[in-house]
């Protein structure tokens, strides 16, 4: 059974009465296991699509299902109970609490999700030692490098073990290195069974996923699988080959 | 180019053919192999022009071998070519373009399904070769193959822009073409690969 199951999924948004068609259809399934990356032009509709995968925002017409639960349905508590315990949700612009140490940010689900502290400071541990970051848990976010806070941001996600991962341009404020890192743990926690859909505008971003959903104009178009990492060298002679 | 190769890694020191097949292949990393034949035609071109000099090194159990050493006009064959600046070849995917005109006039192909088609063969190149990006920055493959991917992703953006000047206005039609592609449980086929052709 997926994970994720969309049906006909439209959002219109009204900006100053003219009515926004963000998405205009949308039917997606993920299986569980899966890393999947939606892949468009800015404006196509996928960050919509995201924010109504996790149920900050509803659909105008259409349904979401989210580990069976009609996200489309649910009521405003009800999301933020979801938003808590099933999904976790990476942002472009981090959006750490600057005023919270490292440590305490990344508690900060796992307590409000009512689990005990004992537990969610064990957890924040070990997935700060996993992340590189155990020696700045008293640190703010804002002494922090980008690769450093998405890294953290990324803990923050991944405290309460959601089903699903939900990533939206994860690498946009990073530098080339620090993006690779990003996309380098993303994958390694997809090589251990985490579900997570990315959406980006970038081919190379894109290119870490294993299945790639192309949108535009709020609908998707076209999409493929991509090959396991492997030996480089046969592409690099084939696209070397002067013909 | 080949030629100025070869002056290149003569002005290293003097080499045979074989040795300068085998520096050529390590220094582009086995990526292109080049025939012997050609080698041998080079050079003997090379000396008629007065750019190398060969003398007969013996060897034993073995015929003599010709090793071959840059002379001073070679050098400065080779020292112009270096400093010239490389002349911006067109990139252009001219084959891919004609295929997207030809379906748009003939009716015969879907130009958006081209399109798609076109880009999945592109990630597709771009998946496998991130990998190299792994590599130390100052790793010549990975200078190569990032080389490659700017080539990569200029051709998508192009594609994006195809995709808005074929497919905007046409929904209906590029819905149409997805559902068929969904219905059909094979593969799409593989198509030709319209990659980048680098002079590097």
């Amino acid at each position: 059974m997926p994970i994720i199951e969309t049906h006909n999924l439209h959002k219109v948004y009204r900006s100053n009465g003219a009515a926004v068609h963000a998405l205009r259809g949308v039917d997606l399934q993920v299986e569980p296991g899966e890393f999947v990356a939606v892949m468009g032009p800015s404006g196509c509709g996928k960050s919509t699509l995201l924010h109504l995968l996790a149920g900050l925002d509803l659909p105008t017409e259409g349904e979401v299902f989210v580990d069976g639960h009609p996200v489309h349905a649910l009521s405003e508590s009800r999301r933020a109970v979801l938003r808590r315990r099933t999904v976790g949700f990476v942002f472009q612009a981090f959006n750490l609490i600057p005023n919270l140490t490292v440590a305490d940010n990344v508690d900060l689900p796992g307590l409000l999700a009512g689990r005990a502290p004992v537990d969610v400071a064990r957890e924040r541990d070990r997935l700060l030692e996993r992340l590189g970051l155990a020696d700045k848990k008293t640190t703010f976010p804002g002494q922090l490098s980008g690769g450093e806070q998405q890294r953290v941001a990324l803990a923050r996600a991944l405290i309460n073990h959601p089903t699903v991962l939900l990533a939206d341009e994860p690498t946009g404020n990073l530098d080339t290195r620090s993006g690779t890192e990003v996309l380098n743990l993303l994958r390694q926690f997809h090589q251990e069974g985490q579900t997570i859909v990315l959406v980006t505008h970038a081919p190379k971003v894109a290119s870490f996923a294993r299945r790639v959903v192309f949108m535009r104009d709020g609908r998707f178009v076209s999409e493929m699988a991509l090959p396991e990492p492997g030996d480089a060298s046969r592409i690099l002679a084939e696209l070397l080959s002067i013909a | 180019m080949l030629t100025y190769a070869l002056l290149g890694l003569l002005a290293e020191r003097p080499r045979h053919g074989y040795d300068l097949k085998k520096a050529f292949e390590a220094m582009l990393g086995g990526t292109w192999q080049v025939n012997i034949g050609q080698i041998y035609s080079t050079l003997a071109r090379l000396e008629r022009d007065g750019l190398v000099v060969s003398h007969k090194q013996p060897q034993e159990l073995l015929p003599d071998r010709k090793v071959y050493a840059l002379t001073d006009q070679g050098r400065q064959a080779l020292q112009t070519w270096l400093a010239q600046a490389q002349i911006p070849p067109a990139r252009l995917k001219v084959d891919f373009f004609l295929k997207l005109l030809l379906a748009r006039r003939s009716g015969l192909a879907d130009g958006c399904a081209l399109i798609w088609q076109q880009r999945q063969t592109l990630m597709q190149s771009i998946a496998e070769l991130t990998p190299l990006l792994q590599r130390p920055r100052d790793d010549e493959h990975r200078l190569l193959a990032e080389g490659l991917l700017f080539h990569l992703e200029a051709d998508l953006k192009w594609l994006e822009r195809c995709e808005e000047a074929f497919c905007v206005g046409s929904k209906e039609q590029g819905q149409e073409a997805r559902s068929d592609r969904v219905a059909s449980s094979d593969p799409p086929p593989r198509p030709d690969r319209h990659l980048p052709t680098t002079n590097y």
